[in-house]
């Protein structure tokens, strides 16, 4: 049986012009990149247009694509990030109010996925990005950096702050 | 708890799959972007070398770049999409309630209360200037959005949305943003 191919290869393979190539990296890393976007815009519509926006732009960018800059995995979060950045600057952002009734509705059986994603929506975005990408996606720390562009320094100071705030919000003495 | 075994928590979270009318249209605009690209090509073969500076601000400026509208992403149509209609009233500050106008100023403090009514069950969404108020399962016939808006001094006019569709949503993030 044949070894599957890495992120990396295949990347090498899109730029390349193998399109089938870019099909397999599409399906292989469309839910984890379309659960960063909606955690971080909390916003169904921003979540999708920065999914659809980022897959594009790594097809636009193949030709910039080289693995010696990292693994795929941080160039694609980084893409996306940039992505969100560029919507966030295009528009005025304004206080959401939420009122003394709200049930929400994400995954209603499950109330610790719904403190969890709750605490994680407290998160300054400077700090959920970087704790997402290494809790939830598994990156480490020289891979979030390279996809927030901070140092590993950085990454690792920004998720242990993240880690703080998140264990104040969900075990309060 | 240490720091692996907090993490463990949240990474148990996982992925969350974008809906299949997403992943459709995301497929669909690469493809789209692939032919003109394909096309682009076999025009400019034609151009020579020496007119690489033109064809560099052509590409640049080419209002093809912008994407074909109809492959963004989709929202708001299809076949079952259910009718919603809108009432709003204001509670002032001394309790009272009244239907809420247009051409009327209201007071810091004063609550704008929304009630919806949908021809079918439908996930409904509540934007004001864009930004989400509030979202959730509504069924059909009238239902108070259990969410208000309270005024606050100084506040211009500004617009309230109300969105329904049949497709549920899986996944919505409810807090106040930092």
């Amino acid at each position: 049986m044949s070894r599957p191919d890495t992120d990396e290869e295949l990347m090498d393979a899109v730029r390349d012009g193998n399109e089938a190539a870019y099909v397999t990296l599409f399906e292989r890393h469309r839910a984890s990149l379309y659960g960063y976007a909606l955690r971080m815009t909390r916003r169904p519509e921003l979540a999708d247009d920065a999914f659809q926006e980022t897959f594009l732009r790594v097809h636009r960018a193949r030709a910039t694509w080289t693995a010696t800059s990292g693994s795929f995995r941080s160039w694609l979060f980084r893409i996306c990030t940039n992505t969100l950045r560029d919507r966030a600057r295009s528009s005025a952002r304004r206080p959401e109010v939420l009122g003394d009734a709200w049930e929400p509705f994400v995954h209603p059986n499950h109330t610790d996925r719904i403190a969890l994603e709750q605490a994680l929506a407290l998160l300054p975005e400077n700090l959920r990005d970087a704790f997402l990408l290494t809790a939830v996606e598994g990156l480490d720390h020289n891979e979030v950096a390279a996809a927030l562009d901070i140092s590993p320094d950085n990454a690792r100071a920004r998720a242990s702050r993240a880690r703080t705030k998140l264990r104040e919000l969900l075990e309060p003495s | 708890m240490t720091d692996d075994e907090f993490d463990a928590r949240f990474g148990a979270l996982g992925s969350i799959e974008p809906p299949a009318r997403l992943v459709d249209k995301t497929m669909a605009a690469w493809q789209g972007e692939r032919g003109r690209g394909a096309s682009r090509t076999r025009i400019f073969a034609g151009v020579g070398m020496a007119a690489m500076a033109a064809l560099s601000l052509l590409v640049v400026s080419d209002p093809a770049d912008r994407g074909d509208p109809a492959l963004m992403v989709e929202r708001g149509t299809g076949d079952n999409r259910p009718t919603v209609t809108i009432k709003a009233a204001i509670r002032s500050n001394s309790g009272s309630v009244e239907r809420f106008a247009t051409n009327q100023r209201y007071a810091a403090g004063d609550t704008l209360m929304l009630r919806v009514q949908c021809s079918a069950p439908a996930t409904v969404t509540l934007r004001r200037e864009g930004v989400v108020l509030w979202s959730g399962s509504v069924p059909a016939g009238e239902t108070d959005l259990p969410v208000s808006y309270a005024f606050e001094a100084g506040e211009g006019p500004a617009r309230f949305i109300v969105e329904g569709g049949a497709e549920t949503q899986t996944v919505y993030v409810p807090a106040v943003m930092p």
